[in-house]
Formats: C-alpha cells, structure tokens, sequence
C-alpha cells in the first residue's frame, strides 16, 4: 500500500496491509540477540543441550526477538511518501501462542485495527500483528501495536 | 526480592519487588539492535546523530523503544530471584506505553511491582509483574507495561 500522508491511514481502517516476505530464524540472528539483550539461557543459545532437552532437539528463539523483528518485516508492506519519522508508542496485549524453533521460517501479516488523527498532521495508527509459522496453523505471536507517523 | 519457592509468589500480590541496577544503553548496544530491527535509514532517529539534532525534539538519538522492552528480562533477573524454578515461560505482555524518549548514553533500571499471582491447571504460577522503567535524571518512567509469565516448580 503506498499513501502520499500520514492522515490517508484513516481511509484503510479495517483493512489488511499483507504478509511480508517468509524469514528463516538462524542461529546466528539468535545468538546476536542473546548478547545484545543479554540473555543467554540455554534454551536459545545451547544447541546441544537443546539436542538432548528440547523436545524436536532445537533451540527456541527469544519471544522478545520476534517483537523485535517487527520492525524489519513490516517495513515493506506500506510505504508514507510524506513521511518524517516513526515513534513507538506502545502496543496492547501481546501473546507468544507458539514456540519458533531454530531453522523456522515466519512473516507477518498486519491489519490497520484503528487510526486517529493528531496534532500537525500526525496519526496514531493501531495494528493487528500476526506473526506466522510457515506449515503451521498457530501463530508465534499476535499483539495489537500502536505507531505515531509525523509527516 | 527472594521467594524461596514459586509457590510463595501467591502470599505476595501487592509487593514491591524494588528497583533494578541502573543500565547505560549505549551507542554500541543500540547499533547492535538496529541490525535485528532492518534497514539503517529508516532508523535514522536511533542512528543519526546529526539528523537527530536537527529534527528531533530533544535533539538527541533515541533507544528503540523495543530494544528497552528487550532488556526486561535481564533487569527483572535483579528484583526476583525465586528458587527451586523448573523453567519460566514468557508468555506476553499487557498495554505497554513508550511515555518518554530515552536518548542514548542514558541509565535506566525497572522497577517492579507483582500485579497478579495464580496457580495455574498445570501447577505453574501464573505472575504479572507491573514495570516502570526508570530513567536517571528524568521525572516519570519512560516506559511501562505489564510481563506476563508462568513459573513452572
């Protein structure tokens, strides 16, 4: 979807934006992430006890890595030609409802929940987020995530 | 704070679980992130320093805000030290607000409170831990929310 401004997000409330492109989860963007968040429990980052413990003998992506992905896999799915920048804002219930294991491919699928006007020309725009598993009717995450969009 | 067993957390819905250490998010630590979360240029307000002063109120670069939610965890390891846990599982989070930017250089540390505590069918407790993370030098937290997480014996 390509719009000209922020505020053209109030025209597409309901609708669905798309999928992004499948994204297969490496060890090595794993492991990255353990080191800049800090947090390497095994279950992420010990390949070979996650062999011998983890049931299907993979380890399991941080749920904080797929939020964190968000960013990247929505950034094809619409383009603002009028657009300075992107605040967070913050984002309502979410739900990991599936582990990824390593190796998994997934993509987002995003809808425009909500949209509202603000000051300058700016708009909060709410999405419904879906991350999915390839080959699996479960999603990894759902969450409802609310941006700013200044022109 | 330390709970002896999992168990223990149901005795203690309401406690303050206190405040974490302070953690400087630096220039290195935001650029490590930026290359999980895409592209540079569309980041330019967590990157671009000389962008930022031009156009960002504040004039500053400013850590992403899902890079702050990323280090919960760590930051909740200081304030609750539960023992004989089997695993944990983090399962979501509730209305989380980015109040305020946090520019880079900046120390933080997360306060915590235990919003709700339940068995659960499968003999896990099931805790909600209110979080205010903290900027030093700044009046309100820049961001809070809830974690949601279910500690199995």
């Amino acid at each position: 979807m390509t719009l000209t401004r922020p505020v053209d997000l109030l025209d597409h409330v309901g609708e669905e934006l798309g999928v992004s492109d499948w994204r297969e989860i490496e060890q090595a963007v794993i492991d990255h992430f353990a080191d800049v968040t800090d947090d390497h429990q095994w279950i992420h980052v010990d390949t070979e006890r996650a062999a011998r413990e983890v049931p299907g003998g993979r380890t399991i992506a941080h749920g904080l890595l797929l939020l964190s992905m968000l960013t990247e896999l929505g950034a094809d799915l619409f383009h603002v030609e009028q657009l300075s920048h992107i605040t967070n804002y913050g984002l309502e219930r979410l739900r990991f409802t599936a582990q990824v294991p390593v190796g998994t491919r997934i993509r987002l699928r995003r809808s425009i929940a909500d949209a509202t006007r603000r000051d300058g020309g700016s708009v909060r725009v709410t999405f419904d987020d879906v991350i999915e598993i390839e080959g699996s009717e479960r999603p990894a995450m759902v969450a409802r995530t609310i941006w700013l969009l200044h022109p | 704070m330390r709970f002896a067993h999992p168990s223990d957390l149901l005795d203690h819905i309401g406690a303050k679980l206190g405040v974490s250490d302070w953690l400087e998010i630096d220039r290195a630590r935001v650029n490590a992130f930026a290359t999980i979360a895409g592209k540079p240029e569309p980041q330019w307000m967590h990157l671009d320093a000389e962008r930022a002063a031009r156009e960002l109120p504040g004039g500053k670069t400013i850590v992403q805000g899902y890079l702050l939610l990323s280090l919960f965890p760590r930051l909740t390891a200081q304030c609750l030290d539960v023992g004989q846990v089997g695993r944990t599982l983090n399962y979501g989070l509730n209305r989380v607000r980015f109040e305020a930017p946090v520019p880079v250089g900046a120390r933080v540390r997360l306060r915590l409170t235990i919003s709700a505590a339940e068995k659960t069918k499968s003999d896990g407790i099931r805790l909600t831990l209110d979080c205010a993370l903290e900027v030093e030098h700044s009046d309100g937290p820049a961001v809070v929310g809830q974690t949601l997480r279910i500690v199995y014996p």
